[in-house]
This record gives C-alpha cells, structure tokens and sequence, in this order.
C-alpha cells in the first residue's frame, strides 16, 4: 500500500511537472507579443526601445529554457512573479479569485445535487412522468440556453421588476443567483446519469424479483440501485467539478464577480503569460485533486474495488 | 388611529432609505477600473486620470486641443524644455507640488515604468526655482506639450507606500477587480461641491444596463446601442450621447490578396456608403479621414462614396464581374474575410453592411468575429479588419501615423510601407508650431488617402445613461476623462 501511494504520488508529481511543460509551451507558442498588446491596448508606442525595456522588466528578453527554468523555480518557491496587466502579485490574485469561483462552482453542484435525487428518482420509476419532463426540458434548457442570457434575465427580473436583489449586491446574497444557474447547468448531466443507472436497476431480474417479495417499490429501488446508481453519478461529478476552475467566466462576468473566471478571460486577450501558465499547472494541479477524490469514492462505493 | 400608526413606522422605517439616497455617492457603472492606486504601475496612470485621481501637465480639451493642466506653460531651451508650474499646486495628502516635486514624480516615473521612458527616455531634470523645472529629453521630442498630457507622466508624490495625486478625487477604498470609492481631494478646487463617488467594474453591456434600470447606478458610462430604446422608455432616466475621439476604420493588408493591389483598395474605400454605417451603429458620424472632427488637424471632407468609380478601378485592376455579378480574375474570386471582435459591439453590427456594400460590387465578403483581435493583427493574420481606436491620445495626430502608417513600425498592421509618407513624418518631427503640424499632418493624410492602406469608416458616438441624480453629468469625447471636476450631484 505505501509503495502504491508513493507510485501514485510519484506520478501525480510527473504529470504536473508535464503540465508546466506543456503550460509553458503552449502559452509561449500563442501568436503576439504582450508587450506590443499592451502598449497599443493603451494607446501607447509600441516603438522597439519602450517593448525591449517591458520584455526586460517582465524577464522575456532570455532564451526560452532559461525562462521556463526561472519561472519553474519562482513557482514551486512560491513566487508565481507579477501579472503583466494588473502589475499585482499572481499568487495573490489566485488567492483572492479562487474562493470566489469555488463558491459559486461548488455551491451550484451542491445545489444542482440537492435536486438530483427526487428528480432522478421520480423519473427512472416514471418514464413519462412529471419528474422525467421537468428532467428532460432541463437537460435540454441547459444546453439550449446560454449562461449570460439566463443571468440577464434573472437580472432583469429579480433587481430590475422586483427589486428583490441588487444588480451589483455585495456579501453572500450576490451569490444566490450565480449558484442557481451553475446550478441548472449542472442539474440535466447528474440527474440524467443517475437516473440511468437507477432505470438500468429497475429493469433488472433482482429488482423485479425484490418487488414480487412485496417491497415497497421506492425503498426497493434505493436499497438495490442506489450504491450503483451514484458510481455512475460521481463519475459524473467529477466532470463537472472539473471546470469550476476558471470553468464559470461567463457567470462571473455577468454578475460581476471578481473570480479565477474574469482574470482568465482578461489575461487570454493581454497574453499575461505567468497568469495563464499558473492557471493550466493550477488547474491541472485540481483536476488531479478531483480524480484522487473521485477514486476514493468510488473505493468506497464498489465493492469490488477494494 | 391605527392608520397613523402604521404610516408613522412606514416614515420612520423609509428614512433612512430616503436620506442614504440623499447623500450615497454617485456609483459609476463602467467596463475599466484601474489595477493599481500606484500611476507608476503598468496602465494605472491611465485609469487613475480616467477616474479623476490623477492628473497630468497638460491635457486634452472637449475640443481636442492640448491645453495646460498642471503646467502654466512649457518652453523650449535649446534641446531642453522649462516647465513652469501653476501657483500654489497641492497633491492630495495636502503637500505642495512644486519643481522639486515635479522633478521626483517625472524621476520615479522614468525609472518604474518603461511606458514612461518611451515618452521621454530618461531625461535630465533641474529645479531652476519653485515654479519651473528644467527637462532635458533622452532623445528628441516634437510635440512636447502632447508627451506631457501623456499618462504614464501623470504627477505624484509616493511616500513609500501610497501615492499621493493632484485630481479632483482621492482615492479611499479599493478593491481590485471589484469597486474604487472616492471622495472629493480636499486640497482641489470646489471640494465641497463635488460627491463622492464609487466606481464599481461591470464587465457586461447587459448588466451595466440593468444596473441603471435598478436605481444602482447613476452613471452607466458606454452603453451598448441594443439596450438604449429600452432605458429610454424609462423616464427617471437620461441618455446623453457624445461623439468620441476614437475612429472605427478597417485596417487592409497589403501583403495579401486581393489588397496587395492598391486599386482594389481604393475601390473598397469608394464602394462603403458611410452613412449607412452611421444608421445602423445608431448614431456617429462619417470619417473623414484619421481623426474625428473634434480635433483640428481632421480632414473637412467625408470620405467619398461612389460605387460606380469603385467598379471602374476594379475593372481596371482586372476583376471582371461574372454574370452572377462575382468578380474574377485569372480563375480567382475576388473574395475576403473581414476580422472584427466583440469588445466593440458597434464593428460588429456594422460588419454586414461594410459586406452589404462590397458585394454589391463584386466582392464576396466572410465575416470572423474573434475575441481578440489584436495578436491577430500584430501576427498579420487577416485580410481586413475592423478596428477601433483613440487617434490621438496625447492630443496630437502624429502618434496614430507614426505607429501605424510608418514602414518600420511594429504595430504597422498593414505592412504598408511607403517612402513619401515616412518623409512626410520625418519632417513632421522637426515642426513645433501646433498650425505648422495640423497643416502637416493633413498632408500625410492625403498620401495615405491615395494609397488606401486603411479606409476609414465613422466616429462613433457613446451613450452614457444618467440617473436624476446625475442628470447634469457631461460626457467628455473619451474615456480618457470619465470623472472630472466637474461633477455635480443633484438632490
């Protein structure tokens, strides 16, 4: 067991060290210069002196190996250098946005999960019922409808007709509409995933065989397909806790959040290098966290994987 | 009885509602706040006089004239320039701004942001007295009173830690990414008479809107046009629309095909019904050149629309109109992609009709909205592409045609490359006299015009949307100056 965890560690290790490879590759393979973006972003001239002197300030004027093994040192040291655009530290910056993201991220699955079970459950025993409709128009109103849209109309409704919430609301209440729309964008692909496996349950000879011995056909299909049915869900899951980093720009956006999100989609445009490079290693840094957790519950919830 | 009752606890419940409105600052809804309180930092000086904190020795006027600021006067000595100050200056922290502070805010700017040295290099200062400073450019300059006006010289005392302004605002509570709240500087001019203000970063078209329509903000600054008939039905609402000194134009490569070809080029220019444009941005003006008429170096004359002279030059080019009306030459359709981005909706919305127009000619037009365009251009990836920009920031027209028109810029998009005009902007460097250099400057207007590298296409208006309280709020034709100290609140 130890041998595997340090084989696990190990690899978790050479996949992030891969990760700022690739970042780095990556970030610095976009085409233009961010010194050029910026100046002229600002009506500036981007003349040869002014951009030699901002690719010396931001320390772009060494060869490329030699910038990548800087940048690595200052990152693993805790040093994830200055944004390009803001002039702020990076570091600080992740530390300030991420909790933001994480809240409206999380809080949405955690919303969207509340709902997954009575909907999933009252559609997989009812496939024409009014729990498989509202599930199916969701998963469809998911799909169909933009994110921003959605936000401007609860805007609109909410702060504008009914003036139940503020536009620019500031403590926890500016959050209650972002979650519900991460909420409703998450709901259609949980939902629809465990009420498969339940409906997969209900077909089966075992459950068929339970309701013939007289149980109750809503304990039945919980007892028998519940464990099964939530494999497939955290699976599910995990997907979608995949992109809450960075993954809820647009909503950011629209309600105005100070998010990973906002920063992301600034520094795309600017070409803010150390940014984005700490955003891929940080985000391929989760996505290893998120499927370490997942293979924990799926320990937990097959047996035959113990 | 119970009546009473119940109307004196509504009163009494309702009052501190009705005085926080009273006396809740004015909250300025826009796309931009700064990243910094520090105008040494990156673009912070730019944001900071954009926010009315920051100030510098000469600016731009409503008219697009470089007037006097901070500075009473600058005069040239020789290779050096005396800049003389206005009397009895203060920053915000109360401290005098004198030569000797002058000379600290330009020496740290220089040395912090290289945005700065770009201006001036690293110039040598000498305090003559209290009032005047001597500055000796790194490398020549021209137009001195436009470098001055130019935001990364933007005047402050740092004590350290915080930096110290002259604006009519001051900073008091930021929050990066989020919200600036501000109140009046003590030490400016009519302090009392100025609210405070909090600028709060509302980075989509839509919710800007709604935030209006909600009573949450009193001054929506760039309004998207779509959202304009819907708040002008709102009657506690004001919308005030203002030309601005930016000029939307598409930039034309002439190291691809078909504009490699400078009659094709001109045959575009020809061949857009400006006024077209104009009606479907909802508003503006058509181009008349590089600037927009508020500045007065802009050519007089909109640019011509003839479609029938367009179709000459493209016969003459060798494009000849198939029965299908599609021109052709050697085997090859006279086609494009037209580039634009949605950060300015407006070159989205008049993308189809520059189509419209072209293909009534003959061309065969796509159209490619990408998020951002600009590595896009400096990588010369595109055939044309619409392009918004403030052509004179500093107040003077040589900045545009210098880092887009000469052969040897960086950021010359077109790789237009054209001796007469680079002669033109060489000379241009040598003329002081602001007459001199409008009359310049129209020059070089007049060879680009026949080389069509660019075709010029309107200056748009913005749209800013106004509570009743901030109903007597002017708009400034840029965003370079949102809050100034002209501010009023009405009760």
């Amino acid at each position: 067991m130890p041998r595997a965890a340090i084989a696990e560690g190990l690899r978790a290790l050479l996949l992030l060290w891969l990760a700022s490879l690739a970042a780095f590759a990556v970030v610095r393979a976009m085409p233009a210069d961010p010194a050029v973006l910026s100046l002229i972003a600002f009506g500036q001239a981007a003349d040869a002196e002014t951009v030699e002197a901002l690719h010396r300030e931001w320390g772009l004027d060494q060869a490329l190996p030699l910038q990548y093994a800087a940048w690595l040192g200052d990152f693993l040291t805790g040093d994830w250098r200055r944004s390009f655009k803001t002039g702020a530290p990076i570091l600080d910056e992740f530390a300030k946005r991420l909790p933001v993201s994480l809240i409206v991220g999380f809080g949405g699955l955690f919303v969207a999960l509340l709902a997954v079970g009575p909907l999933a459950r009252g559609a997989a025993k009812r496939p024409n019922g009014w729990a498989a409709r509202v599930l199916d128009a969701a998963t469809l109103g998911a799909q169909a409808i933009p994110a921003f849209w959605l936000g401007c109309l609860l805007l609109w409704f909410f702060a504008v007709e009914l003036r139940v919430v503020d536009v620019l609301g500031e403590g926890p209440a500016r959050y209650v509409l972002p979650i519900l729309i991460v909420a409703f964008t998450g709901l259609g692909p949980l939902a629809q995933v465990y009420r498969a496996g339940l409906a997969e349950v209900s077909r089966a000879d075992y459950f068929r065989t339970a309701l013939a011995k007289g149980a109750d056909p809503d304990t039945a299909l919980e007892a028998q397909g519940g464990r099964y049915a939530r494999l497939g869900l955290s699976a599910a899951l995990t997907a979608e806790a995949g992109w809450v980093v960075g993954g809820t720009a647009v909503v950011e956006v629209v309600f105005g959040l100070p998010g990973l999100g906002t920063f992301l989609v600034d520094s795309i445009a600017m070409r803010d290098y150390f940014v984005l490079q700490a955003y891929i290693v940080v985000a391929a840094a989760w996505m290893l966290a998120i499927a370490f957790v997942a293979a924990g519950a799926r320990h937990l919830l097959d047996p035959r994987l113990r | 009885m119970q009546f009473r009752i119940l109307a004196t606890a509504a009163a009494l419940a309702l009052a501190p509602i009705a005085a926080d409105a009273q006396t809740r600052p004015l909250v300025v809804g826009q796309g931009f706040l700064t990243d910094s309180l520090d105008p040494a930092q990156g673009v912070a000086g730019w944001a900071l006089q954009s926010h009315g904190v920051a100030e510098t020795l000469f600016t731009v006027d409503r008219e697009g004239r470089i007037v006097p600021n901070l500075a009473e006067s600058v005069r040239r000595d020789g290779e050096s320039f005396v800049i003389r100050l206005k009397p009895d200056l203060k920053f915000a922290d109360g401290s005098p701004l004198d030569a000797t502070a002058l000379k600290a805010s330009l020496e740290r700017a220089t040395k912090e942001n290289p945005r700065a040295r770009g201006q001036i290099g690293t110039p040598v200062l000498d305090v003559l007295n209290a009032r005047e400073l001597r500055l000796r450019p790194e490398r020549p300059v021209a137009a001195i009173e436009s470098v001055l006006a130019e935001f990364p010289l933007a005047i402050h005392k740092f004590d350290g830690t915080n930096a110290s302004m002259t604006g009519p605002f001051r900073a008091v509570e930021f929050k990066r990414g989020e919200s600036l709240r501000l109140e009046p500087n003590p030490f400016y001019r009519d302090a009392a008479s100025r609210p405070a203000v909090t600028i709060r970063r509302i980075g989509d078209a839509q919710t800007l809107a709604l935030g209006l329509e909600s009573g949450e903000v009193d001054i929506a600054f760039n309004l998207a046009p779509e959202t304009l008939p819907r708040l002008k039905r709102r009657p506690e609402l004001t919308i005030k629309s203002t030309p601005v000194a930016y000029q939307y134009m598409a930039l034309l490569n002439t190291q691809r095909a078909p504009f490699d070809d400078v009659k094709v080029r001109q045959a575009v220019d020809l061949a857009i019904d400006r006024s077209m444009l104009v009606a479907a941005a909802n508003g503006g003006e058509a181009a008349t050149g590089m600037f927009p008429r508020v500045f007065p170096f802009a050519s007089e004359t909109p640019r011509k629309f003839d479609a029938r002279e367009a179709e000459k030059l493209l016969d003459e080019a060798g494009w000849k109109a198939a029965a299908n009306g599609q021109r052709m030459k050697d085997g090859r359709v006279l086609e494009f992609t037209l580039t634009t981005y949605p950060q300015r909706p407006d070159l989205v919305t008049i993308a189809p009709v520059i189509r419209a127009n072209l293909e009534r000619i003959g061309f065969r037009v796509r159209i490619e909205v990408t998020e951002a365009i600009s590595p896009q251009l400096q990588a010369k990836r595109y055939d044309a592409a619409l392009w918004a920009m403030h052509a004179a920031p500093g107040g003077d027209g040589a900045f545009v045609f210098e880092q887009y028109l000469r052969s040897t810029s960086t950021t010359n998009f077109m790789s237009f490359a054209n001796a007469p005009v680079d002669a033109a902007l060489d000379r241009l460097r040598e003329i002081d006299a602001a007459p001199a250099r409008a009359a310049a400057l129209k020059g070089i207007e007049q060879l680009v015009f026949a080389q069509a590298p660019v075709v010029y296409l309107m200056t748009p208006v913005w749209h800013v949307g106004l509570s009743k309280r901030a109903s007597s709020y002017v708009p400034y034709p840029s965003d370079y100056y949102v809050l100034r100290a002209d501010l009023r609140a009405s009760p």
